[in-house]
């Protein structure tokens, strides 16, 4: 327990002090969906229909803008070998790695939730199903590119390589997360599908660190 | 072929192209590692048949070349 | 049983068996493959609703199917070699990567092609079609992290915890595209869906499945073999054996 809360500690200290690494996610965030009114025309009818799938794309790529950052800097400074060496948990870290990240990009994109809502014409029960979704799937999206950060970490130009790995698995909760927001728009009810992300979020939370904390001792065995 | 000649025709051409050049990459890759471990192999004994072959000159090339 | 599992993880062995069953599985291979589809061209009769572009089906299908279970087929062997780290394990994941990625290029394009004269269209986003489109990421993934990663000291692990990731999602995410498919296309005829077919039919498509798997173990252990002689060539039975070449 020691180890989870110091390192939530510490990264939470080291981002309040350089602050740039977390913002630039969000500017990029809301740049993009900024440039879909420009590229597609600025119809509000239009921009309602599709904004659940622009925020959410927006989402994920703004995540993965900020996943690289997960393991490297302990990477580079030897502290993540030192932690795989000693007699600390692994997964514990890593679900330490993975809350701090959530609460440095995930928490703060759920809160710009309501201002993308406001570009892209989003209605009441839209804004609040999109929140509920970001909010539950968010987590999942942090354990799940962890994966993809530790298997990469080592290499130079990792970044966009953790893209390409993690994509597909982010496929199935931006299926169901913005089916949860099309439903909520129809006035249909959404219990179901935050069943079903809740479950994969426990599912990710008990079998994602095992990925990633092997994928760790990988990295720091060089 | 009811004008979906071809289509098919395409399909079967694409599909004969991939699976053949995925017979002739390790044909030729083969080949290459034949040819390239031979050659280094041939120049390892031509050097011993020299009377090149004294170990303590061929472990300070080897140590020399680590360092490169 | 387990000493013939260690004894076969010997490159050297493998290298042996595999030399003598090489040829005549890949000739078998190849003419199953001619013959199932000289079959499917000439001797199958159209589809009543489809007309001559069903036979698009028999090279179609095969490879999906493939393109599946080559997937956890590499899982399989990424598991062997986190488990009992036999070294052949890793060689194998490696060299089935692109082999897999390979067949599902050819189901993403046959299916593409199958669907222009059905839909008027050269893409459709189907569930089955953008499933194996996310398949075949997933195999540029593992490509893609192992020629990053080449020469480093991990990188059959990496790989291999790649692999086990993505088999373990892959049912997620086929449940998943399958049902975001119904959300949106809720009466719909599934292009590649089977309905009860009479034996002209399904039978050649039997031998086309049964051609591409030989064919695919056929490629595998070729690429197998190349891998086993880069990384022993230092060996005496390596040496020995390229003296006779």
């Amino acid at each position: 327990m020691n180890l989870f809360v110091a390192s939530v500690h510490r990264d939470l200290l080291v981002h309040f002090r350089h602050p740039s690494e977390v913002l630039n996610p969000l500017v990029f965030f809301i740049v993009v969906i900024s440039l879909f009114p420009l590229g597609i025309g600025p119809e509000p009818g239009r921009l309602k229909e599709i904004a659940p799938g622009i925020v959410w794309v927006a989402a994920l790529l703004a995540t993965l803008m900020s996943m690289d950052s997960m393991f490297r800097s302990d990477f580079e400074d030897g502290s993540l070998e030192q932690i795989v060496l000693s007699e600390q948990s692994t997964f514990i870290f890593v679900l330490a790695k993975v809350v701090s990240h959530w609460l440095l990009s995930g928490l703060p994109l759920v809160l710009l939730m309501p201002l993308a809502a406001l570009l892209l014409f989003l209605d009441e029960a839209g804004i609040w199903a999109l929140t509920l979704s970001l909010l539950l799937v968010s987590p999942t999206l942090s354990l799940l590119g962890g994966i993809g950060a530790a298997l990469t970490v080592g290499l130079p130009r990792g970044g966009l390589l953790v893209t390409i790995l993690v994509m597909p698995l982010y496929v199935p909760v931006l299926v169901l997360a913005t089916a949860m927001v099309q439903a909520a728009e129809a006035g249909a009810d959404t219990i179901g599908y935050v069943y079903w992300l809740l479950a994969i979020l426990l599912g990710s939370v008990c079998l994602a660190p095992i990925a990633t904390a092997a994928a760790v001792n990988v990295a720091t065995d060089q | 072929m009811d004008g979906h000649g071809i289509y098919i025709w395409a399909a079967y051409g694409l599909t004969l192209v991939v699976l053949a050049a995925n017979v002739w990459w390790p044909l030729m890759a083969r080949r290459n590692i034949i040819r390239a471990e031979k050659s280094a192999m041939s120049k390892v004994m031509s050097r011993r048949a020299a009377g090149l072959d004294n170990s303590a000159i061929e472990n300070e090339e080897t140590k020399r070349e680590d360092r490169s | 049983m387990l000493s013939w599992f260690h004894r076969l993880g010997s490159p050297k062995t493998f290298f042996e068996i595999s030399g003598r069953w090489q040829v005549p599985l890949l000739l078998l291979a190849v003419l199953m493959l001619t013959g199932g589809a000289l079959w499917a061209l000439l001797f199958v009769p159209p589809d009543y609703q489809q007309g001559n572009s069903v036979r698009i089906m028999y090279i179609h299908v095969p490879a999906a199917i493939l393109a599946q279970s080559g997937y956890v087929m590499m899982a399989g062997a990424a598991a062997v070699f986190l488990v009992w780290r036999i070294k052949l394990a890793d060689v194998a994941v490696k060299c089935i990567a692109p082999l897999g990625a390979s067949i599902t290029f050819i189901a993403l394009v046959t299916g593409a092609i199958w669907g222009k004269p059905t839909w008027g269209t050269w893409w459709v986003w189907d569930a089955r079609l953008t499933s194996t489109l996310v398949l075949f990421f997933l195999y540029i993934g593992i490509i893609a992290l192992r020629s990053a990663m080449d020469r480093q000291a991990g990188a059959g692990r990496a790989c291999a915890i790649l692999a086990l990731v993505g088999v373990v999602n892959l049912p997620v995410i086929k449940y998943s595209v399958e049902w975001w498919y119904t959300l949106h296309q809720p009466a719909s005829f599934t292009l590649m869906e089977k309905p009860s077919m009479p034996v002209e039919m399904w039978l050649p498509l039997l031998v086309m499945v049964v051609a591409y798997y030989l064919f695919f173990f056929a490629v595998w252990i070729m690429r197998i073999r190349n891998e086993i002689l880069l990384r022993e060539k230092n060996t005496d039975w390596v040496k020995q054996w390229l003296s006779i070449q």
